[in-house]
């Protein structure tokens, strides 16, 4: 059928089904910024179109009823060249970051503005409620709508954008536009999917219906016959290659436990076969007639059911080690079932025990624990448990493979590009040289694409088959077949003197790493020691144990262990100031650490290794807790929980209460991180600089060129920044465990100082002068002291790569430390429970750390924001809920429940606190990880300051408010 | 913009030249007078407008009918028909299944559905099975009871 439309003002035909999705047919005619990210849900907001003036899902429109209507699109607002007022908003606000439907909402928001030229609060509100937003929170929408509105009224911004740091630097901690966000927000070229050509291959993965079976036989043969299928991958036709899907440095304290596919799946959901096809329908076809012939075993799915005597086990294949063997292997192996069980290979001992599918475990003390617990005032001692939590980042996991003269290139959606290289070697048995990642711009990662999970099979189905490959996960795979959140139960016994002085800490923590042991000893060991140094106490233990289940996989997840760890101490801790009759805010106040104080309880708490004992580096904890505390209204607990008792008036249905949470996490991993940049001098005296760091929408790659542009008194826009690039680019182990700015800006400063020093030694014989009367000078130039005489960058590169030159200046940055550089902070939450239905509002919510000298502060702020939103979902509605067959019942958004604009507080602050850090790149920490691990405790807190009930559990529902009231059983 | 569609309803082919983006529902209930399809929700939750599309149970208000062009399709009128429907209506009325009835068209494809595929259901099953319908007056204990019972009478029926 003809349908007849007018796309962004231009009249267009289409013979097409009229049936055919608004989106594909957009898509025919170019307008690829109008995305997916929920397989037409209708819940995130990617595919937003005005159609006749009204914003629509494109998804869920059909072609035929646009006959006759006027559609537009957000790559027709405008381009990355001219850039509209809002679309400039947007980027100077600092909500561009992954991106992927920031077109979507400039449409969106270029829309109402158009309606509405000075909109209020709840008509932007209203606007974006239906734009689901994960990375930079919903905060600055706002402040972007203002921004707007001023620049349209008086032609500038009257509002600040961000507080500014380091008065003495010229971009660093200045609100600066970042780099991709033109790019970005108008809608152009910047994802994998954007790089598929139309000659690819789509793969299709069938999944496991059973959450424990062998796979005694796959019958391909009557999908192989499907017109347009290539290749069907099972276990019995892939390497048997064992490797595991975690994005970390080699060694990786994580056991190799998996093959491409395994003869025994361990979760609904769990890799069978992947067919290869020229086109997704005959893909999809062919998976309906692959004939499984499985052997349904027996599954567990809690650390409880894992732990249980007699327990399935999950792993019951032979265990190796690469390092460190225990002697009695040999007899530990003789129980062992047979080859479909597969491997599973410890680079180095973890303290381990499949046969009981314990995947890792560790234990370590300080002081004397017992002891104090003997002589303490009160303990406290409660069990917390928290749920099953996904990244849902509005890019699902995608990637497009290639082969091209003998190299296998990688389009990759990922946080670890040489990762990625390192396992794609391993599994196709290529070099490393033969291998291309190219890291796109990321619609998404917090920690879900720092794991290898898609292009390990992708980059093998185009290596086996010589052909294109892309592959992009569906929502639900993304869900069942992706990575999670472990679920931790953290139990935790605290102790203390009524002065309010804690004495003794122990904690213990059961994880629930699912199938597969990716960071199964990290992200547990994180919630110890990301946490219990938070406390200037003598006696302190933990025991934490790993356990193999047959639920979805677990794996990274933005704050990694801490937010759990960190649940469970600070509301332990809170009940125990309850308890003591002491105030909350007195006892944090006496028992956090501060600069100087030595970490003896780090030694135990290394990755997989001795940790390093340090002290407290630069810290503004105390700072936060006073400035929040003041902010908040911070009122004395113990008097108010005197004060309640003595009213005997009737009770108000909502009740309100505050509470807060201290914060530390790190700036990587010191000792196992390594990043690399290199620094060129182009002929005109320009740099491109080339940085192993993966910029993931955080603005890692403006944080580069804002620290090149420093260093080298160069104009920002004269700094072109390529990374995540393994060609062109040297090694990075990648952007996680808060990594980028400190590793991977270090590297860049190493490499554009040594920069500087070469164009200082050209000068100095092109000058014929000493090198000691030389310095740099804005804008990109080098100046004589002595002779007053100025010779420009370009002069310089132009003469040095001339026919008598003596070469191009190139410089190479490297950066490994021993130093840590923790960031601190504490977050604050004021909350309304209704003591008759169980709901709870978060009222407020102030985020204040110190994160060094913020590098991109409106960025940062923004990354707060995002944090604490997703730690509120978690906190109060998400949870990946299964079946009694190990099937996960709410795998779509509709059902899971991410927060949106509505559920963000209405009185919303991030602070950044001013401390500046000896070991970060112009003294900058991390921003990001740490706004995961407030929300929880502060909010747990909160509710119990408010009505007097402690939860221990995630999601705390309105179910489980009423059930602690005694209100229902 | 009509389009001619054909495709068999309850066993009959029929055309009709209509827009193809109508509702199936609309269709089968003004069209066809096919009245026992039922609107509930308008958005596939409640199941009442249940019915077969090449055997498979699927809401009708969420299909254009442009999607039945070809196809097969069984309503209750149809169905009512048929020596299973006689047996899965009859253990409805005698298991009390019914009280406003509004859901039961749906119900019964539902049942239909569950028993072409597993002539045995257990409880669980049959309540997976019914998920996707909704009851507003039995609580659905009645329902589940007479899809059992419908099992049981029809014996080797279900497994034709």
């Amino acid at each position: 059928m003809m349908i007849k439309c007018k796309i962004n003002g231009q009249n267009r035909c289409f013979d097409v089904n009229p049936l055919m999705k608004l989106r594909d047919m957009l898509l025919l005619n170019g307008n690829f910024a109008v995305r997916d990210s929920d397989d037409g849900e209708g819940f995130c907001g990617s595919d937003t179109v005005l159609v006749d003036n009204l914003p629509v899902y494109a998804n869920l429109m059909l072609a035929g009823e646009v006959d006759g209507c006027a559609i537009r699109t957000p790559d027709a607002l405008g381009s990355s060249k001219k850039l509209t007022v809002v679309q400039q908003a947007m980027i100077d606000a600092g909500i561009v970051q992954s991106a992927y439907n920031s077109p979507a909402a400039a449409l969106l928001l270029t829309w109402l503005l158009k309606k509405t030229p000075d909109p209020s609060r709840e008509e932007i509100r209203d606007v974006l409620s239906g734009i689901y937003v994960r990375d930079a929170g919903y905060e600055h929408y706002y402040l972007a709508v203002k921004l707007a509105v001023e620049k349209k009224r008086f032609g500038e911004y009257k509002t600040e954008i961000s507080p500014s740091f380091r008065s003495d630097l010229d971009y660093i901690g200045k609100p600066v536009a970042k780099i991709d966000g033109p790019q970005l927000v108008a809608g152009e070229k910047a994802f994998v999917e954007d790089y598929v050509e139309k000659n690819a291959c789509f793969m299709s993965v069938l999944r496991s219906p059973h959450a424990s079976a062998y796979i005694n036989s796959i019958d391909t043969s009557e999908a192989e016959k499907v017109e347009g299928v290539v290749a069907v991958f099972t276990a019995f036709n892939t390497p048997e290659t064992y490797y595991m899907q975690a994005g970390q440095g080699n060694p990786e304290p994580s056991p190799y436990d998996r093959r491409l596919f395994n003869m025994k799946v361990r979760h609904v959901g769990d890799r069978v076969a992947a067919v290869v096809a020229e086109n997704p329908e005959a893909a999809e076809k062919a998976k309906e007639l692959i004939k499984v012939d499985y052997e349904v075993l027996p599954a567990v799915f809690t650390v409880e059911e894992a732990m249980a005597d007699g327990a399935p086990v999950v792993h019951n294949g032979t265990v190796e080690y690469r390092s460190g063997a225990p002697e009695n292997l040999d007899e530990y192996n003789k129980t062992a079932g047979d080859l479909r069980e597969g491997k599973v290979i410890y680079q180095f001992p973890l303290r381990a025990d499949v046969k009981k599918n314990i995947a890792a475990s560790n234990k370590g003390s300080i002081g004397n624990v017992e002891k104090a617990f003997r002589k303490a005032d009160a303990i406290v001692e409660r069990t917390y448990q928290t749920s099953q939590i996904q990244h849902a980042p509005l890019e699902p996991h995608v990637c497009y493979a290639k082969t091209e003269g003998g190299r296998l290139t990688v389009y990759a959606s990922t946080q670890v590009p040489y990762h990625v290289r390192r396992i794609v070697s391993w599994v196709t048995g290529l070099s490393e040289n033969k291998i291309h990642v190219i890291k796109t711009r990321v619609g998404g990662g917090y920690g879900s694409k720092q794991d290898i999970l898609i292009e390990d099979l992708t980059a093998y189905a185009a290596f086996a088959t010589g052909r294109p490959v892309y592959c992009r996960n569906t929502r639900e795979e993304e869900f069942i077949a992706n990575s999670t959140r472990h679920p931790m139960r953290v139990h935790v016994k605290m102790a203390g003197k009524k002065n309010g002085k804690i004495t003794a800490i122990h904690m213990e923590v059961c994880a629930n790493t699912g199938p597969y042991g990716n960071h199964c000893l990290t992200v547990p060991m994180n919630s110890c020691s990301k946490t219990l140094p938070l406390f200037k106490c003598k006696n302190m233990s933990y025991d934490l144990k790993v356990y193999y289940t047959n639920t979805p996989p677990a794996g990274a997840y933005q704050g990694y262990g801490t937010p759990k760890g960190n649940f469970g101490l600070m509301m332990a801790m809170a009940e125990l100031a309850d308890k003591l009759g002491v105030d909350y805010r007195k006892m944090a106040l006496k028992n956090h650490v501060d600069t100087g104080y030595m970490l003896e309880i780090l030694k135990g708490l290394g990755e997989g290794r001795d940790g390093n004992v340090v002290p407290v580096g630069s810290c503004g904890l105390d700072e936060a807790i006073r400035k929040g505390c003041d902010m908040i209204g911070w009122e004395d607990t113990a008097k108010k929980k005197k004060k309640r008792r003595k009213k005997g008036t009737p009770e108000p249905e909502w009740k309100i209460g505050k509470g807060f949470a201290m914060v530390m996490q790190g700036s990587g991993l010191p000792g196992l991180d390594h990043s690399e940049a290199i620094a060129k001098l182009e002929t005109d005296g320009s740099v491109i600089l080339h940085s192993g760091g993966a910029d993931i929408g955080t603005g890692l790659d403006t944080i580069s060129a804002k620290i090149a542009a420093e260093e080298l008194k160069l104009p920002l826009d004269k700094i072109s920044v390529v990374s995540g690039d393994t060609d062109s680019c040297a090694f990075d182990t990648g952007a996680y465990a808060s990594s980028g700015t400190f590793f991977s800006g270090n590297a860049t400063w190493d490499a554009v100082k040594k920069l500087r020093v070469m164009i200082l030694q050209e000068a100095s014989v092109q000058m014929n002068e000493s090198i000691k009367h030389l310095s740099v000078v804005a804008p990109g130039a080098v100046k004589s002291h002595k002779t007053g005489r100025v010779i420009s960058f370009a002069e310089l590169s132009h003469t040095a790569c001339s026919g008598s030159g003596r070469g191009q200046m190139i410089a190479h940055g490297n950066f490994v430390t021993e130093a840590s550089s923790v960031p601190y902070g504490a977050h604050f939450a004021q909350v309304a429970v209704n003591t008759r239905t169980g709901e709870i509002k978060v009222q407020k919510f102030y985020a204040l750390q110190d994160a060094g000298t913020p590098i991109n502060p409106e960025l940062a702020l923004c990354q707060m924001y995002g944090a604490v939103m997703k730690s509120i979902g978690h906190t109060l509605y998400e949870d990946m809920k299964l079946d009694a067959s190990g099937r996960c019942i709410n795998a779509n958004m509709t059902d899971y429940g991410v927060p949106m604009i509505d559920e963000a507080p209405e009185d919303f602050r991030s602070i950044l606190i001013d401390v500046n850090d000896e070991h970060g790149p112009f003294g900058a920490k991390s921003i990001s990880e740490i706004a995961c691990n407030g929300a929880a405790p502060a909010i747990g807190i909160a509710i119990h300051n408010a009505c007097g009930i402690w939860l221990s559990d995630w999601p705390m529902t309105p179910e489980k408010v009423l059930r602690a009231l005694g209100k229902i059983k | 913009m009509n389009v001619k569609l054909e495709f068999t309803l309850n066993g009959k082919n029929v055309t009709v030249s209509t827009d193809p983006l109508r509702r199936l529902i609309d269709v089968l209930r003004e069209d066809f007078g096919c009245t026992g399809v039922k609107e509930g929700c308008s958005e596939g939750e409640c199941g009442a407008c249940s019915i077969l599309l090449n055997g498979k149970m699927v809401t009708s208000c969420l299909i254009p009918v442009g999607a039945a062009d070809g196809q097969d399709i069984v309503t209750i009128e149809g169905l009512s028909e048929t020596e299973k429907g006689k047996l899965i209506i009859q253990a409805f009325a005698d298991g009390g299944a019914v009280q406003c009835g509004f859901c039961i068209p749906g119900m019964v494809v539902a049942a239909y559905s569950i028993l072409c595929e597993n002539p045995d259901p257990t409880e669980d099953e049959i309540r997976l099975g019914i998920s996707g319908n909704i009851c507003r007056c039995t609580g659905y204990d009645l329902i589940v009871d007479s899809i059992r019972l419908a099992a049981e009478r029809g014996g080797s029926i279900w497994k034709k």
